[in-house]
């Protein structure tokens, strides 16, 4: 870990952005048609139900730990290490797949004729450029960006609005067979929104640790209401079957922008939105691998792991999927169920409990809550 | 850039290390430095000076006799051209010589005084005067405009500050015009720099510390800060960073800017620089630190953020709703000049689609003829006004229209008629040069006509996205400069809501009540009365 510390205003443009940038971009919930605003308020409930009731507790206990030194603390030298691996690996992956995704991306609607690989290493030189200037800059930058996006996003807005391209009508009826049918039809890619677990490893740069489970659960209930307002929007522009078409339903929003004939084919702000969220995405998820991998060897600079990560994200970026379908299969159906739902949900559940018992017993011990101090003591 | 430093660090830290212990043995063997102290004879000691300056011809070493028979011998030494010789002649000389014969003083016995003591106390119509016994001390001294005399069977002489010569006078500055404003600029003598800010700041806690910087040439170096107001922190850093300075000269204050800036591999002036008084005595007043060098106009002022090279002096004296959208021009005068013709190229080459039809078919009817892609024509044209733009600083001010016109009729109609470029590329490139003029502070001007053309590269080979992907790594550069300790992007990030009052637009003075954060060390408020006021406060509590 790097010393560094972090403002909340910081940490919540980095939650923020991290969810607005995995929402939106996916056609989430496009199985309901014109009720996907509501799945998209339902994931983010589950997501603060999750922070709450797992993430939280847990953070709570260990403000100063990351997500390494929990496991290392809880489950023992060689359970923690494995563990640790594990999730440092995942987070590796889905840093290669959302490189992926955003170079594929870009190569369909900025750059048809750049080979792939060429758009991925800018995109892991810039990552890794990022990750070695460390957290603190980074956040600095997250921060003008999440200014950046909110002025895009007020500023979409209003266009849409101005060209009178909306009809509220597209959205009706709403909930024809109620709640439940809905929640069955998006669950297994729920499980993917679910990627909070990465902020284990930035929380401990957090200045004032006892607001973290407050920027969380804010930060997620904000992007959730952001994400539902933009796809109901999208819907009432597109309607339900211009949506289903639609590879990336925002962009053909924007597309649709009409000014007095001068504000027209903004699909730039659109490309910049989702790049400012994928690259923040990419960016945690990355940070996150390297950090805890430095933290595994014990080492207290990250930037010589940067270089294999980099080689790692490249090579899974490419290797991920033959083709757009492959693709698609793999991130909506293979990982959610065998990779996401152990090491998102059951695993923080079994360590939730280990770290409750392991509390009761120091309670009755009469220990001081956890610190970095009293470890040496012990 | 840090990668370098970190590179250099990890790989061979040990032969690094060992590198920094040999200079510091090397420095420490040098230090003791034989004192010379001067001998009883003059004849002895003017040969000895003499031989020092191998007999050069500007330094003056004269012998009189004083008394009133001329019993003793003075030598009188100086360097003709530093010193005013006229004040010389009148007070050192002229008392020696007719003071003492006219008064017929008896030299046996003096008031009770020795008699260099008397001819120190009682003689001698000068402002300051040091005793000097050493060799080197008197080279020192002969050397920046002192004149010193010695005294025959004395193991002592005198130092006298006789500082003259001729001078450029305070003249209006050329390089930072303004509409309003006062027009004085600094000149090259430090001290006539120093009473410029004195003559604005009346406050006792203005201070000033001197140092000689430069093996050889020793030049003056003097730091200057508000007490009170500056971080003492900031000012602790400025010392230890001139301090650490270990060169033979010093010419221009770019040289110690160069020396203790935070990050060499930068692009960006992380120091600001300015000729002008009135900036500098803003500066201190915000709680900066002024850095002035003898020989040099140019003064600089640390800590320095990125906002404040798009701002201008004349922000605060116009109305601040005219500052303001100057300001907001001025920004937007930075971006076209960094952007522009990457964003033409990118646009033209890969997103023709975003472009109106109408605007899309002039274009493409211009550019038929044009034999080069877009980026080369762009980049011709922006390398044939980079060397417009420096041929016409670099020459003789009788010749420069010269440039203007050929560069017009060449570039501007022969390029567009011969069909070698397109007439939008002049438009743009044009544009992008008077947009370039926008910004206030030539050293982020420079940077921004480098890196127009690595925007330009990276538009030509990815568009758009190229253009974004270059800005996210020009924020993250920006955000991890630091100047003195404070981030270069403050107060935007990290973010300050109190001192946004002050950086994209200006409110109105009244509404300016505190200093910005990013600086000073208290929060006093701007206008002098309350800052007392706040004193007070804090005394009582």
């Amino acid at each position: 870990m790097e010393k560094a510390k972090i403002d909340g205003l910081q940490m919540f443009s980095f939650m923020f952005l991290f969810q607005f940038g995995s929402l939106i971009v996916t056609g989430l919930g496009l199985e309901v048609k014109q009720n996907n605003w509501i799945a998209v308020l339902v994931v983010s409930g589950i997501n603060i139900l999750l922070i709450l009731m797992i993430y939280g507790p847990i953070y709570n206990r260990f403000p100063n730990l990351t997500l390494t030194g929990i496991f290392l603390e809880n489950t023992g030298k060689i359970v923690g290490t494995v563990l640790s691996i594990i999730y440092n690996f995942y987070f590796i992956l889905i840093a290669g797949f959302i490189l992926r995704d955003t170079g594929d991306n870009i190569i369909k609607y900025l750059l048809p004729e750049t080979p792939l690989e060429v758009v991925l290493l800018i995109g892991v030189l810039l990552i890794s450029y990022s990750c070695f200037l460390g957290i603190e800059v980074f956040a600095r930058v997250a921060q003008l960006l999440f200014f950046i996006m909110i002025t895009l996003g007020i500023m979409g807005n209003f266009l849409v609005f101005a060209s009178g391209i909306v009809d509220p009508i597209h959205l009706l009826p709403i909930l024809e067979d109620g709640l439940f049918p809905l929640i069955k039809a998006v669950f297994p890619s729920i499980i993917s929104y679910s990627e909070m677990v990465v902020f284990f490893m930035i929380l401990p740069y957090l200045n004032k640790p006892q607001n973290g489970v407050r920027i969380g659960t804010l930060s997620v209930l904000f992007s959730g209401l952001a994400v539902s307002w933009t796809f109901a929007l999208t819907i009432a522009v597109l309607g339900v079957y211009g949506t289903e078409l639609a590879d990336l339903p925002l962009l053909d929003t924007a597309q649709k922008i009409n000014v007095g004939d001068f504000f027209q084919r903004m699909d730039p702000i659109v490309i910049l939105t989702l790049f400012i969220g994928l690259f923040i995405k990419l960016n945690i998820f990355f940070y996150a691998g390297v950090v805890g991998m430095a933290e595994l060897f014990k080492k207290q600079k990250h930037q010589p792991f940067i270089l294999p990560a980099a080689i790692m994200i490249f090579v899974i970026a490419i290797v991920s999927a033959e083709n757009e379908i492959e693709k698609k299969e793999l991130l909506k159906e293979k990982l959610p169920l065998f990779i996401e739902l152990p090491i998102l949900i059951i695993i923080p559940c079994i360590l939730l409990v280990i770290v409750a018992i392991r509390g009761k017993w120091q309670k009755r011990k009469h220990l001081q809550p956890y610190s970095k101090g009293s470890m040496k003591d012990e | 850039m840090s990668f370098l430093k970190f590179f250099k660090k990890s790989i061979d830290k040990k032969s690094f290390e060992q590198l920094l212990a040999d200079k510091e043995k090397q420095d420490s063997s040098e230090q003791p430095q034989s004192k010379e102290t001067i001998k009883r004879s003059l004849h002895e000691n003017l040969k000895k000076i003499r031989e020092a300056f191998g007999n050069s011809s500007d330094i003056v070493t004269r012998e009189i006799r004083i008394g009133r028979q001329g019993e003793i011998r003075v030598g009188i030494i100086y360097t003709d051209g530093l010193i005013n010789s006229e004040a010389n002649h009148n007070f050192v000389m002229e008392s020696l010589m007719f003071e003492l014969r006219r008064n017929e003083v008896d030299l046996k016995d003096l008031a009770g005084l020795t008699l260099l003591n008397y001819i120190k106390e009682m003689v001698l119509t000068v402002g300051s005067i040091e005793d000097v016994h050493d060799f080197n001390v008197i080279t020192n001294a002969v050397l920046s405009g002192k004149v010193v005399l010695l005294f025959d069977g004395y193991e002592q002489g005198f130092a006298v500050e006789m500082k003259g010569g001729k001078e450029r006078g305070v003249q209006e500055t050329t390089t930072e015009t303004t509409i309003r404003g006062p027009r004085e600029g600094f000149t090259e003598n430090l001290r006539v720099n120093t009473s410029l800010i004195r003559r604005k700041i009346k406050d006792h806690r203005l201070w000033i510390e001197s140092k000689k910087v430069g093996k050889v040439t020793k030049t003056e170096v003097s730091i200057m800060y508000i007490k009170g107001i500056v971080r003492e922190e900031v000012v602790q850093e400025v010392r230890s960073r001139i301090e650490q300075i270990d060169i033979d000269g010093i010419l221009e204050s770019g040289y110690i800017e160069e020396l203790i800036q935070d990050d060499s591999y930068t692009p960006f002036p992380t120091i600001y620089n300015t000729e002008r008084p009135d900036i500098v005595a803003g500066h201190l007043l915000e709680g900066r630190v002024a850095i002035l060098v003898d020989g040099t106009p140019f003064v600089l002022t640390v800590p320095s953020i990125f906002v404040q090279f798009l701002q201008s002096p004349e922000d605060y004296y116009q109305r601040a709703d005219i500052s303001s959208l100057i300001r907001f021009l001025r920004f937007f005068g930075f971006f076209t000049a960094l952007l522009a013709p990457s964003l033409y190229v990118a646009i033209t080459t890969f997103h023709q689609e975003m472009l109106p039809t109408q605007l899309l078919i002039s274009l493409a009817a211009q550019r038929e003829g044009v034999p080069f892609p877009a980026f080369i024509e762009a980049f011709l044209m922006e390398i044939m006004l980079e060397i417009l733009r420096e041929a016409g600083l670099r020459m003789p001010r009788a010749i420069g229209q010269a440039v203007s016109i050929v560069g017009t009729l060449v570039v501007g109609t022969a390029a567009v008629d011969a069909g070698i470029v397109s007439a939008a590329m002049v438009i743009v490139v044009a544009f992008t040069a008077i947009s370039s003029f926008m910004v206030s502070s030539y050293d982020l001007a420079i940077t921004v006509r480098m890196l127009r053309f690595v925007f330009m590269g990276l538009a030509a080979s990815f568009g758009l996205f190229g253009i974004i992907l270059g800005l996210v790594a020009l924020v993250l550069h920006l955000s991890s400069l630091r100047s003195f300790g404070v981030p270069y992007l403050s107060p935007m990030a990290p973010f300050t809501l109190a001192d946004q009052k002050d950086v994209f637009i200006r409110l109105p003075r009244r509404l300016l009540i505190f200093r910005p954060r990013v600086f000073s060390s208290q929060q006093n408020t701007k206008r002098e009365k309350s800052l007392f006021q706040n004193e007070n406060q804090r005394k009582k509590k």
